[in-house]
């Protein structure tokens, strides 16, 4: 049985459309993307690794050569089996930097263009004879369906196209490496299912037909044991271990492979998964082989073995059959070569073409790269086209892969180095790439195209084929010999300059790098401005624009810190687009760090505890238990109830902790960087003015942050950077809530009030009563009153009755709520007025009517202070003195002025304060008074209510008597000259509050 | 801060490895293909390491999500 070709060709480009499709919907998001992310599809869009080699050929390798057929597939396993120390940390690399293939890859570790072309080089020589093989592969399985009546170069010729139209929709469409090429991605995927349910089929069919079931099969293999002896024998004869190593290099090192395996992975756990899917994709696949091939074998088939794919679906007489196992070997060959093609156009843009022809600032950036790109895209296909009508037909299909297998072996000593040695130079890397690779090209590369057999060099055959080494050892193993010692020698031979050492720490994650250099330019602005004079205005202000919108920063950024990481993001960005050393060069060269200025280590404080963080599961040994002991010490402040914030040197913000951030309501991704001053108000200006203050403590300030205004007390030390024996560079500012605090004063404060108005209330009932009574007999006298003029009397004389218990309730009154919850500053007070207030509220007691008080105050001394409070703090004053006086008690309440400050003063001739005792009075809850009499408060409050009007209290006492002195700043100094009558006895020593000097006198206090 | 410290997944993959280069390029892997076992067997090897690759990745996984 045969097809037509029309038929062929229909069925061909209807599934290349249809792939299209299934790219196209992906794009567009028509499929839902729990699909196309689902790490499945990334897991089979590895499954390009399998290309028409395994697909046909696989059965013809393992006629030929056995077992060794499955070293392709276990060669992988073994590379996957190592995901955690081999692919993730590539992974990282690739994904931080933003490096788009294995030649990035390496320019950027190595700090070499020259690194980054030799491998592009050797790249595109190793993949354009695999792109040849899967034209070949196309062509040759048209003319095996079709007959004779096809024609292999018109095919190859129009499967070209297609593929290249499709490389360039699909695979240009992006040029930055962190969108995603993910219709292409899922295409891929697409055609992984597609091979391996075709050649299910076709294996599932061929042992049908051939052995009537996998029973049969293995009585036929009983009866034939020359087929399990042709297994086996060749693998123990043959390059089993060396065909390992090609694929183990292979597996994550072909460009297609990395393409998909680290370029295109949207998630790293999905590396994981594909650690086991992976290789469970490709034993399924691979066990496939062996009965196709004994189902071939078993029914005499005539197509050759690589093509018993084919073969036994046309002896099946199925023609949906034939087409389904001739679209999966379009499939794989197609999904090679769009992949194979993306990659290395990734490759020789960055390392061939930008650095010729370098961006122009006068044409749009990314227009221009996409169509360099697609440009380069549609050479790479014709070029492989061409060597397609270069190659020599006779050689297998697996031959042609397994010299590309061995050109990406080259890459092995120089990614181990790269990820396990930090002394590797990128002299060692050139050197050893040289030297391996020229064995490749005389030994593997050329024989075929001059006629001698590669196979010999891979170690089939005689493995003595060319004489030029003199010994009968594979081009594997001399190749990668001779590589792995002047990579070696040449690396310890020269030193690493300091942005290769810069790129190996990164590599290894072993010293971060951290910015050093003040930048020269100040806002992000500044930045595009630079960048404009490489790629043009529009493009530099969308690379900002696009790092800016990554690190969620603003255009208004101008933290330094904030400013470097700017920096390194647009680098990472252009090394996606432009390569990394090309993105290195720009960035250094217009955004320049200015190195002779010195960074302080506070400022990078916090980078690198970001640092720690993401490695501190590869933190091992004293060195992880340092860094248990940071954790502990860092927690300590981030726990600390106080508010802590560290300001650098130059007055930047490096810390601020959880609670400062509870205090302030400012979050602290927002302060950290910045200036003291450019935080708003009221922080920034309090904060500033602390700083700038000589004062160590600040206590109990008032700030507005809400609806009500909170207290906080302030403290300032100096703090030496480590390993410095100058002091004073940074400075920690503490800041703690005493909101708490002062409202339980007040809360103290009203509570005192009003027990003291208890402890008045019999007086008051007096006080009341008698006017009471008075008014009771008037209104009497005024009942039998018929003269007009009486009336007026008696109802005057009511009045006046009525009025005093008036003023008595209102005294009481404005005392009960004397207290405001908050404090509304201080105010002028009349201090006449006050203690007059004080003394009718005192003398409603009835002890205090049988004593004797002056009020000798001269009207107009007026105090800074709060009036209510003072009301109170003299009612606690006089009531003490009357509790301490005998039944001849005086009691004079006097004032004078001095140097802007007014002092009061409450003497009494009572019994006067013993010397502990003295000790104690400013105490709370002290009291000398028996119990319930006394509270032990009013002293305390009293002393509180003057600190927190910013005066101060003084007691002096003796036998004769105590005297109190209170010290207020004077309202208005015009009347410092005020005469000062009863004080003028007392001394008063200068300064900005004066102290005093005092007789004598004794009393009980109430304290 | 204790003495002991669970092992890496990069230690456990790397005896995975050593396991696969024992079952595949040792003696060992001499020795079962010189005994011509049936034909299936190098795949039970290989899922065998698939097998423990895959156990592997699991706990990987979980941590990565933690």
């Amino acid at each position: 049985m045969t097809l037509e070709l029309s038929t062929l060709f229909i069925a061909a480009v209807l599934y290349l459309l249809f792939l299209f499709l299934i790219a196209h919907a992906t794009e567009r998001r028509w499929l839902p993307s729990r699909l196309t992310r689902h790490p499945a599809v990334y897991v089979l869009s590895l499954g390009v690794y399998a290309t028409t080699w395994s697909y046909y050929g696989s059965v013809g390798f393992a006629q030929s050569q056995g077992l060794n057929y499955l070293t392709i597939y276990l060669g992988v396993t073994l590379a996957f089996a190592l995901a955690p120390v081999l692919l993730m940390p590539i992974l990282r690399l690739t994904r931080t930097y933003q490096l788009t293939s294995v030649a990035d890859l390496f320019a950027f570790r190595f700090n070499s263009q020259a690194a980054g072309v030799l491998v592009t080089l050797l790249m595109l020589a190793g993949v354009l004879p695999y792109v040849a093989l899967q034209i070949r592969a196309v062509a040759e399985s048209t003319a095996v369906l079709a007959g004779d009546s096809s024609s292999p170069l018109l095919v190859a010729f129009w499967f070209v196209v297609l593929v290249t139209v499709f490389t360039i929709i699909f695979g240009a469409r992006h040029v930055s490496p962190r969108e995603k090429h993910e219709g292409l991605v899922t295409a891929i995927a697409f055609e992984s299912a597609m091979k391996l349910l075709a050649l299910a089929l076709v294996a599932l069919v061929a042992v049908w037909m051939a052995f009537g079931g996998l029973g049969g099969m293995h009585d036929w293999l009983a009866d034939n044991p020359e087929q399990l002896q042709a297994l086996y024998q060749p693998a123990l004869d043959g390059p089993w271990s060396s065909l390992l190593v090609l694929a183990f290099a292979a597996g994550f090192l072909l460009p297609r492979q990395f393409q998909m395996i680290f370029t295109e992975n949207i998630q790293p756990r999905h590396l994981y998964i594909a650690s086991w899917a992976f290789p469970l994709f490709l034993l399924a696949l691979a066990i496939l082989i062996p009965p196709i091939l004994w189902a071939g074998t078993a029914m005499g088939a005539t197509t050759p073995p690589d093509y018993y794919v084919l073969g036994l679906s046309l002896i099946s007489g199925s023609p949906s059959l034939a087409i389904l196992a001739y679209l999966g070997g379009i499939s794989a060959a197609s999904a090679m070569i769009v992949v194979t093609t993306l990659a290395t156009s990734s490759m020789m843009l960055n390392h061939l073409v930008l650095p010729l022809t370098g961006p122009r600032p006068d044409r749009d950036l990314y227009d221009s790269l996409r169509w360099l790109r697609r440009v380069i895209m549609a050479a790479v296909i014709a070029a492989g086209f061409g060597f397609y009508l270069l190659l020599e037909p006779t050689t297998g299909l697996v031959g042609w892969g397994l010299i590309s297998f061995l050109a990406m072996a080259q890459l092995l000593p120089g990614i181990l180095g790269l990820l396990f040695w930090q002394r590797a130079t990128a002299v060692g890397l050139i050197a050893g790439l040289l030297g391996g690779t020229t064995i490749w090209l005389f030994t593997v590369l050329l024989p075929p195209v001059t006629g001698t057999s590669a196979m010999a060099w891979l170690g089939f055959g005689s493995g003595t084929a060319d004489g030029a080494l003199g010994m009968d050892q594979s081009a594997t193993f001399w190749s990668l010999s001779v590589n792995s010692l002047l990579f070696v020698a040449f690396s310890l031979l020269t030193r690493p300059d300091q942005q290769e050492r810069e790129a190996a720490a990164a590599c290894r994650e072993l010293a971060p790098v951290l910015p050093s250099g003040d930048l020269t330019q100040r806002s992000p602005t500044q930045f595009s401005e630079q960048l404009s004079s490489v790629m043009g205005m529009s493009a530099a202000m969308e690379e900002v624009e696009k790092a800016l919108r990554e690190l969620g920063m603003s255009w208004e950024e101008n933290r330094p810190n904030q400013l470097h990481a700017l920096r390194t993001q647009i680098q990472r960005n252009l090394s996606g687009m432009m390569g990394p050393v090309l993105a290195r060069m720009i960035v250094d060269e217009r955004l320049q760090l200015d190195r002779e200025s010195r960074t302080a280590l506070a400022q990078n404080v916090r980078l690198i505890e970001d640092r720690l963080e993401t490695s501190q599961t590869r933190l091992r040994g004293l060195a992880a238990e340092l860094d248990s002991l940071r954790r502990y010490h860092r927690q300590i402040i981030e726990n600390l109830p106080l508010g802590v914030c560290a300001v650098a040197q130059g007055g930047r913000l490096v810390r601020w902790n959880p609670a400062m951030e509870q205090l302030t309501g400012v979050p602290t991704a927002e302060v950290i960087g910045r200036q003291l001053e450019e935080l708003s108000p009221p922080w920034g200006p309090l904060l500033t003015r602390f700083m700038d203050s000589t004062d160590s403590h600040l206590h109990k300030q008032p700030v507005d942050t809400g609806p009500r205004p909170r207290w906080y007390s302030l403290h300032k030390a100096k703090v030496a950077p480590p390993g410095r024996v100058r002091s004073g560079e940074d400075t920690i500012l503490l800041v703690e809530d005493l909101t708490e605090l002062q409202l339980l004063e007040q809360e103290l404060t009203h509570s005192a009030r009003l027990a003291s108005i208890g402890r008045l209330a019999a007086g008051v009932a007096h006080e009341i009563g008698n006017p009471v009574t008075g008014i009771s007999c008037l209104a009497q006298e005024l009942r039998e009153e018929h003269d007009p003029e009486g009336v007026r009397q008696y109802a005057a004389d009511i009045l006046q009755q009525a009025d005093r218990i008036n003023r008595i309730v209102q005294s009481l009154v404005r005392y009960a709520h004397g207290g405001h919850p908050e404090r509304q500053g201080n105010q002028p007070v009349d201090l006449h007025e006050t203690v007059a207030e004080a003394l009718r509220l005192t003398m409603l007691s009835r002890r205090a009517r049988q004593l004797r008080f002056e009020n000798q105050v001269p009207v107009g001394h007026a105090a800074l202070g709060d009036a209510q409070h003072l009301v109170q703090v003299f009612v606690n004053l006089l009531t003490n003195a009357v509790d301490a006086s005998g039944d001849d008690g005086h009691i004079t309440v006097s004032s004078r002025q001095h140097h802007g400050w007014l002092q009061a003063s409450i003497r009494d001739n009572g019994c006067g304060i013993s010397r502990d005792a003295m000790d104690c009075v400013l105490e709370p809850f002290y009291t000398t008074k028996p119990p319930g009499k006394g509270t032990g408060l009013g002293l305390p409050l009293a002393y509180n209510l003057i600190r927190n009007m910013g005066g101060d209290l003084e007691i002096t006492s003796s036998a004769q008597g105590t005297r109190v002195i209170l010290s207020l700043r004077a309202a208005s100094p015009r009347l410092e000259a005020a005469v000062d009558q009863p004080a003028a006895t007392n001394s008063a020593r200068g300064g900005n509050r004066p102290s005093h000097e005092f007789e004598d006198h004794g009393t009980h206090t109430d304290r | 801060m204790s003495p002991f410290q669970e092992s890496s997944p990069g230690a456990y993959s790397v005896l995975i490895f050593l396991l696969g280069i024992f079952l595949l390029v040792s003696p060992f892997a001499a020795w079962w293909m010189g005994i011509r076992a049936p034909w299936y067997v190098p795949f039970l090897l290989w899922l065998v390491l698939i097998a423990l690759s895959a156990a592997l990745a699991r706990s990987q996984v979980r941590r990565h999500d933690a």
